[in-house]
């Protein structure tokens, strides 16, 4: 197992899973707010064509938590809108 | 760029001229054939993928499995293969292509051939957007790619046989099935006796799904379908509407359950062709193709 924080909470990961799915394993749902309506979002399509799951990993925003493997201690955070804090557009 | 860390596993050995007489796009069942059959002729291929591990949508495997044909996996051995490239944009140019691939790298190419599959065909209803529903295929991606089942109470829905397997194997993997609901009514072409020769191989799959369906006390009902999802953080339950042969709602019900699988069928990745501005026609399912070069 390789553990990574999600929000502040602590997860377990198998080797080469995505973010995604040891995010749902874990219970866990939406890892992202639209930027309009701030509505809850996570995997659909599960293959990365459809931009749904998108999360701020390690610092990164816009990353496709359904093709991201987890790299020990990453840190993902729920991002909000475009994922660049005030600057959002 | 702030991905730009991220770089996949590297085994590119390019060629001492740079470029290759074929590039496939696309490491799935087609892609792995395009290859294996053009590297036994002796080009020069590189054939490149998004994921990390080849097999595409079919034999796609966790890590640490393989699930590929042996002949297939020892093509691999006769070509570059470069996982975990995604491909975003493919110009012309004098002497053929120039495919950009994230992480960073362009690849040179007389001929490409693309392979990129296919993504779950979706009618939207209200609620579709709420987490906890899924498409068909990404269930059937996480179960198959991840060894992680999409929820706990699952109603399976859309149309076409693919929403057999995925039912089937949720179960096996410790999901509750709350029903499959099949919009169409599939018997209808048995009545043509040349569909139905045609295809016996897969009428004795379909009727092994059923009867895994049944092992696992599933209901399958056909001319139903999801029409509603309801919950506001998250998926609590589904509105299921009976049909009649037009598609039009006869009767509603309410059913409990935390996540929805659901596709109408697949419809082909069009992007790379239309980029390259092959000539598109829509298919007999309704669905945009490339045609021509
Ligand atoms: C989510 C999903 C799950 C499915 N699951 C099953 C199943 O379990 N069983 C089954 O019988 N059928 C399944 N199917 C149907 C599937 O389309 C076919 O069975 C079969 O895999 C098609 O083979 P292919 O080689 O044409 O494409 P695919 O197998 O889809 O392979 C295409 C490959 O191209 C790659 N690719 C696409 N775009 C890019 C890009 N821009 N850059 C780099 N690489 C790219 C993809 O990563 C993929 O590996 C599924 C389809 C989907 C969409
Ligand atoms: S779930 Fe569609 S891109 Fe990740």
């Amino acid at each position: 197992m390789i553990t990574f924080s999600f929000d502040g909470k602590h997860i377990e990961a198998e080797p080469g899973q995505t973010v995604g799915a040891a995010l749902i394993a874990a219970g866990h749902r939406s890892w992202r707010l639209t930027r309009k309506d701030g509505k809850a979002r996570g995997i659909f399509c599960g293959i990365g064509v459809c931009f749904d799951c998108l999360a701020t990993i390690s610092g990164g925003p816009n990353q496709r938590a359904c093709l991201t493997e987890v790299r020990p201690g990453d840190v993902v955070e729920t991002q909000e809108g475009a994922g660049h804090g005030d600057l959002a557009c | 760029m702030s991905w730009k860390h991220r770089k996949g596993p590297d085994m590119a050995i390019s060629p001492a001229d740079g470029s290759y007489d074929i590039a496939v796009l696309g490491a799935g069942p087609a892609g792995l054939s395009a290859a294996a059959a053009a590297a036994a002729q002796g080009s020069r291929v590189v054939l490149i993928d998004a994921a990390p591990r080849p097999g595409g949508q079919y034999w796609r495997h966790r890590a640490g499995e393989d699930r590929l044909p042996a002949p297939l996996r020892a093509a691999l051995e006769a070509v570059t293969f470069l996982p975990s490239h995604a491909i975003w944009h493919i110009e012309r140019t004098d002497s053929g292509f120039t495919i950009h691939a994230l992480p960073d790298r362009e690849i040179d190419c007389r001929t490409v051939v693309v392979a990129t599959g296919a993504y779950d065909r979706q009618l939207p209803f209200p609620g579709w957007t709420l987490p906890g529903v899924f498409t068909a295929g990404g269930v059937q991606a996480l179960l198959k790619g991840q060894g992680v089942v999409a929820g706990n109470r699952i109603a399976v829905a859309g149309t076409g046989p693919f929403l057999l397997p995925v039912a089937a194997g949720l179960a096996e993997a410790g999901g509750q099935v709350v029903g499959v609901f099949e919009a169409g009514r599939p018997t209808a072409f048995l009545r043509h006796p040349l569909a139905l020769s045609r295809n016996v191989s897969k009428i004795f799959e379909g009727a092994g799904y059923l009867r895994r369906l049944r092992r696992y006390r599933i209901p399958f009902s056909t001319r139903t379908t999801v029409v509603q999802a309801h919950g506001t953080e998250s998926v609590t339950g589904v509105t299921v509407a009976r049909l009649d042969s037009n598609w039009t709602i006869v009767s509603k019900r309410r059913i409990d359950c935390d996540t929805v699988a659901v596709g109408y069928g697949f419809t082909p990745q069009t992007e790379i062709p239309r980029q390259l501005g092959c000539e598109m026609v829509v298919d007999a399912d309704g669905s945009l193709c490339g045609q021509g070069r």
